[in-house]
């Protein structure tokens, strides 16, 4: 504990960190550009490589990789395996990365039809089942929703900068704890199909307190009750076509998991441990 | 000694009220809420009748409240002169169940910040005249008449207010009203819809009844957050970018949550559902009750009005008179 604590106190080396994306729509590296928390970021942590704004000479080793987007071709195994040898830990960034993301809804729908609805031609194309990262190679810590909260970025980078272990200061409590702080009305007893009980908070239950249901884009909580969940809702009469395509527009196939703990398990994934 | 306000007159009262101090009153907006009255707009959208989502708790134990300051390895403790900033305050239109729960919250929160708030706030309480199916606040008054915890009250009898004084301070602000004489005065009781009788909750700590409503719990935390008497919390630091100032912050927590009694460690006191679930009704109405000699619970009926899945507890404490003792698998552990 002393020796922990002399280390936090000592001026260390800045963490050399690494900003990367695979497929995806690049939202998640534009929020932490942006200038709120940019700034600060540049200043706290050593930027050694970040394609999306400068060009990527670097070949070096990281302390921390935050990778962006979901798995969809097999360049990008290849990537996250080789991004995986350079770090010493791996950050999920967005939910893409972290849950699937939209992207995974495509592991629920007629893949030919999916290709062909999107593009006019597609036969040079060679995806696979989008996945997160995390079903591919190990990840340390995970940093949700879609995009990410400023303030949870902020908040992993003033950890690594000092050295305090991130996930402790992480929410883990579902979206309706903060959403009924905020004094909103329950959007589920106003009728409306919301995920806010069992998807995981920190997002200070943004949709909700703009009168929009919640998604689920932050996966699913640890401690969700999905089954009185699913009951309810079909107490209140939804179809059940309905409420899977409200779950799979996100985290599918995290709450995949959630929903049917006796189903086939995939790959393991790092999401619902602790 | 009660004085008299007729019912047309009560928005200048309020507006006079507004000269020298901050008024917070239900205001009716998506949803009702206690907040300040900033314009006359205000005072004609009062919504006198409706019960609030949230109650006038959140104005004495906000949902995140600074402790402490620090700056380059220097503490500044803010608790050491709390808000002198702040202008007196005065809540109208609380109900007796929210005053209760502000007299349920003194014996707990012994807190300089909290003392502080309670002292620059005057009471003005609002009989109320439309309890719904959830109320129950009658079956929870244990020692009734013995504190009053408003400065002022109000009862709307026909056409006037008739106002009955709690304190010095309600007095000096009602002093130009007229006075009623004393067979005149006007005191009313609330009607409730349901009751709530403990008589076998003790005994039936072990009783299967809880898991049905365990299960049906969402963890939402919705219970005690609206709940006018909840008050556990939990305490963070927060570091600003510049890594070298920075606050201890307290801020909402509920034992609704797994993350609420976790500890260093990673162990979990109260995993399941269930004991989180029996924890809430159990503190509300029997521990809490052994400690100070009165309920916790006020019985303003918002977590049974606000639970998603429509848990209701009550009735089922009820249910447990019914159960003979030979039903309990075991008593409760002392």
């Amino acid at each position: 504990m002393q020796e922990k604590i002399k280390m936090t106190n000592q001026k260390h080396k800045k963490p050399a960190i690494g900003i990367y994306g695979i497929s995806g729509c690049a939202g998640c590296m534009l929020t932490v550009l942006y200038e709120e928390c940019f700034k600060d970021i540049a200043k706290l942590v050593d930027i050694k490589a970040f394609p999306l704004i400068k060009e990527d000479s670097y070949k070096g080793e990281f302390d921390y990789v935050l990778i962006e987007g979901t798995v969809c071709f097999d360049e990008d195994i290849i990537t996250l395996n080789e991004l995986r040898k350079r770090a010493k830990k791996v950050v999920a960034l967005g939910s893409c990365a972290c849950v699937g993301g939209v992207p995974s809804m495509k592991n629920f729908l007629n893949k030919e039809k999916t290709m062909r609805f999107v593009y006019p031609v597609y036969n040079h194309l060679k995806s696979t089942n989008p996945e997160p990262i995390d079903m591919h190679i190990k990840v340390d810590y995970y940093l949700p929703q879609c995009p990410p909260s400023k303030k949870e970025i902020m908040e992993f980078v003033k950890c690594i900068a000092t050295g305090r272990e991130f996930s402790y200061h992480q929410c883990k409590d579902p979206v309706c704890f903060e959403c009924r702080k905020r004094g909103n009305l329950c959007l589920l007893n106003e009728g409306k199909l919301c995920l806010g009980p069992i998807t995981l908070g920190g997002c200070e239950a943004l949709c909700p307190s703009n009168d929009v249901v919640c998604y689920g884009c932050r996966g699913p909580c640890k401690d969700a009750n999905t089954g009185a969940f699913i009951e309810l809702l079909k107490e209140k009469g939804y179809a059940e076509k309905a409420l899977h395509s409200k779950i799979e527009t996100f985290a599918g196939l995290q709450f995949k998991e959630a929903l049917e703990p006796e189903s086939e398990k995939r790959k393991i994934s790092g999401w619902l441990e602790e | 000694m009660q004085k008299i306000l007729p019912k047309k007159e009560l928005k200048s009262f309020i507006e006079r009220l507004m000269k020298k101090h901050k008024v917070i009153a239900p205001v009716k907006e998506s949803p009702t809420k206690f907040r300040e009255l900033e314009n006359s707009e205000d005072i004609k959208n009062l919504s006198l009748r409706e019960i609030t989502v949230l109650s006038p708790k959140q104005f004495f134990i906000p949902e995140n409240e600074v402790l402490l300051e620090f700056k380059n390895g220097k503490v500044i403790d803010v608790r050491k002169n709390p808000e002198d900033k702040e202008k007196n305050r005065i809540i109208f239109g609380v109900r007796k169940c929210d005053i209760n729960a502000l007299l349920v919250l003194d014996k707990v929160m012994k807190d300089p910040l909290y003392i502080s708030k309670r002292k620059k706030t005057i009471i003005i309480g609002l009989h109320c005249e439309a309890p719904d199916k959830y109320c129950f606040c009658n079956s929870m008054i244990s020692e009734e008449g013995s504190e009053k915890g408003y400065d002022l009250f109000f009862y709307l009898h026909k056409d006037n207010y008739y106002i009955s004084i709690g304190s010095k301070k309600g007095l000096s602000l009602v002093s130009g009203l007229q006075s009623v004489k004393g067979k005149d005065e006007v005191i009313k009781k609330i009607k409730n819809f349901r009751a709530l009788n403990d008589k076998g909750i003790e005994r039936s700590y072990r009783n299967k009844i809880w898991e049905s409503d365990a299960d049906k719990c969402l963890s939402c935390s919705a219970c005690t957050v609206d709940c006018p008497t909840c008050n556990c919390f939990d305490i963070r630091d927060e570091l600003d970018a510049n890594l070298k100032t920075g606050r201890r912050v307290r801020s909402f927590s509920s034992c609704q949550l797994r993350s609420f009694s976790r500890v260093a460690g990673g162990k979990i006191f109260r995993e399941s559902r269930l004991a989180r679930f029996k924890h809430f009704v159990y503190h509300k109405v029997v521990y809490y009750k052994k400690h100070f000699g009165r309920y916790m619970c006020t019985g303003c009926g918002r977590c049974l009005r606000v639970c998603p899945t429509k848990i209701d507890w009550v009735n089922t404490i009820n249910l447990l008179n019914e159960i003979k003792d030979a039903d309990n698998k075991g008593r409760m552990k002392k």
